[in-house]
């Protein structure tokens, strides 16, 4: 015999702890049910390439900038974030120069960031990755307004000169847990 | 079968995102395409089930295309761990072993055109076998939804996570900290690092609250939430504070997990 149930859709059981120690716990539930959800706007000027020039040593900046702007309703108590994920382990080069995708770096810079949210964390030359690449964080609790501008570079140190850029496939992602 | 797994999930991401993964493979010519912008909603982005074994949960998943051009909406299946600054980082399906859910959740349709402004009800499906683990613990999965345009490419496109929770039988709720340093690296700032270990069965969506003290006086009172961590996960929770006056202080750190007692540990910290 199967059994029906229905989900919890983003509720937070809350249970709170009013004193200390635990042996004089002093416990009361609050449920709190506000539903979660995302919006995210991407913008893109055209393509973003990345060419190291004659450089050896530093980051280069890429071409254009990406824009992210939207909204992300957490669980209370969750955190949020906005990631930028690689479709490929590597990029090819016009050339046909191979690069690993950590070689292209992210900084996203806040362009008006507003909510009742804790301190925001964004990311200064970080690495990209496939699997996701924090872009901006936020504590909880728990709306966040978000206006990001995503500025890409690429790490000369680790490239051959070339054309490199970041083709189809890259993401945006809102998430909470 | 992990091999025909994975190799399914590349194939579908290759499908997703317009063979993509084949572009990028390849010498990539000088283009210059018109700008483009893709606007997504999805809600919820959190579902949490309590559903045993023969179980079968059900809820819905709602997609909306905000932008002024058609969207084509593609969800697929993944697990998903939170790397320590709090980021979802997306995994193939089953890379969670034995707390994946990921081969028994569905989401239908999971491939959808959507023109500007439409709205969609997406059906969430979680089907437990009647041979799935009994034991009580949090299993989890998700999906990663998200839109591209529904012919050609776009170099960045917008998607949401959606992250889906099981919890089975009545799993502990329990965590502490095991180690809480409080620094002063520059002057007048104060650096708190404590490090909190899940040591129950259920996850832990905790909050964590500082305060610092001279002279019994309150200087600094913040709160803040904390990435979800699973059972017999440890994470580093980090927290600098500025703008702090020479002396020394009382600091200590409350970690409420979710259960019924909260866990402090307090210290104290000399400012420069």
């Amino acid at each position: 015999m199967r059994n029906q149930v229905l989900a919890s859709l983003g509720a937070t059981a809350l249970l709170i702890g009013m004193s200390l120690p635990a042996s004089a716990a002093n416990t009361f539930n609050v449920q709190v049910t506000a539903a979660t959800v995302a919006t995210v706007t991407v913008t893109s000027p055209g393509n973003v390439t990345c060419n190291p020039g004659n450089a050896v040593t530093g980051i280069v900046a890429c071409t254009n900038t990406v824009n992210a702007t939207g909204a992300i309703r957490s669980t209370k108590g969750g955190t949020a974030s906005l990631t930028a994920a690689a479709v490929a382990g590597t990029i090819v080069g016009t050339a046909g120069n191979t690069i690993p995708v950590a070689a292209i770096s992210m900084t996203c810079a806040d362009g008006g960031s507003t909510g009742t949210h804790g301190s925001a964390t964004f990311a200064a030359a970080a690495a990209s990755t496939t699997a996701g690449t924090s872009c901006a964080s936020w504590p909880g609790p728990n709306v966040f307004n978000y206006n990001v501008n995503l500025n890409f570079g690429v790490d000369s140190s680790q490239v051959n000169a070339d054309t490199y850029t970041l083709s189809s496939g890259w993401t945006v992602t809102a998430s909470t847990t | 079968m992990q091999q025909y797994r994975a190799a399914r999930f590349v194939r579908r991401i290759a499908i997703a995102l317009g063979s993509a993964i084949a572009l990028s493979t390849a010498p990539v010519l000088a283009q210059s395409p018109a700008p483009t912008s893709l606007s997504l909603t999805v809600a919820p982005l959190v579902v949490e089930f309590r559903a045993g074994a023969g179980d079968t949960g059900t809820a819905t998943v709602t997609v909306h295309n905000g932008g002024s051009d058609p969207e084509r909406i593609i969800a697929l299946r993944m697990d998903w761990k939170v790397a320590g600054d709090g980021t979802v980082r997306v995994e193939q399906p089953d890379t969670e072993g034995k707390a994946s859910l990921s081969d028994f959740v569905r989401l239908d349709p999971d491939d959808v055109v959507l023109a500007p402004g439409e709205t969609r009800e997406l059906a969430l499906t979680l089907d437990l076998p009647a041979a799935f683990p009994q034991a009580s613990a949090v299993y989890h999965a998700g999906f990663l939804v998200r839109a591209v345009p529904p012919n050609g490419h776009v170099n960045f496109g917008p998607a949401a996570t959606v992250v889906v929770y099981d919890t089975v039988g009545t799993p502990t709720a329990h965590a502490k900290i095991t180690q809480l340093h409080v620094t002063s690296p520059v002057s007048g700032s104060a650096s708190i690092s404590a490090r909190i270990l899940n040591d129950g069965t259920a996850y832990a969506r905790s909050t964590g609250r500082i305060v610092l003290r001279r002279d019994g006086q309150v200087v600094a009172d913040e709160t803040e939430s904390i990435p979800v961590l699973f059972a017999n996960e440890s994470r580093v929770y980090n927290k600098a504070l500025t703008g702090l006056a020479a002396g020394t202080y009382d600091a200590s750190f409350t970690l409420d997990y979710g259960g019924p007692t909260l866990i402090q540990g307090t210290t104290e910290v000399r400012v420069r």
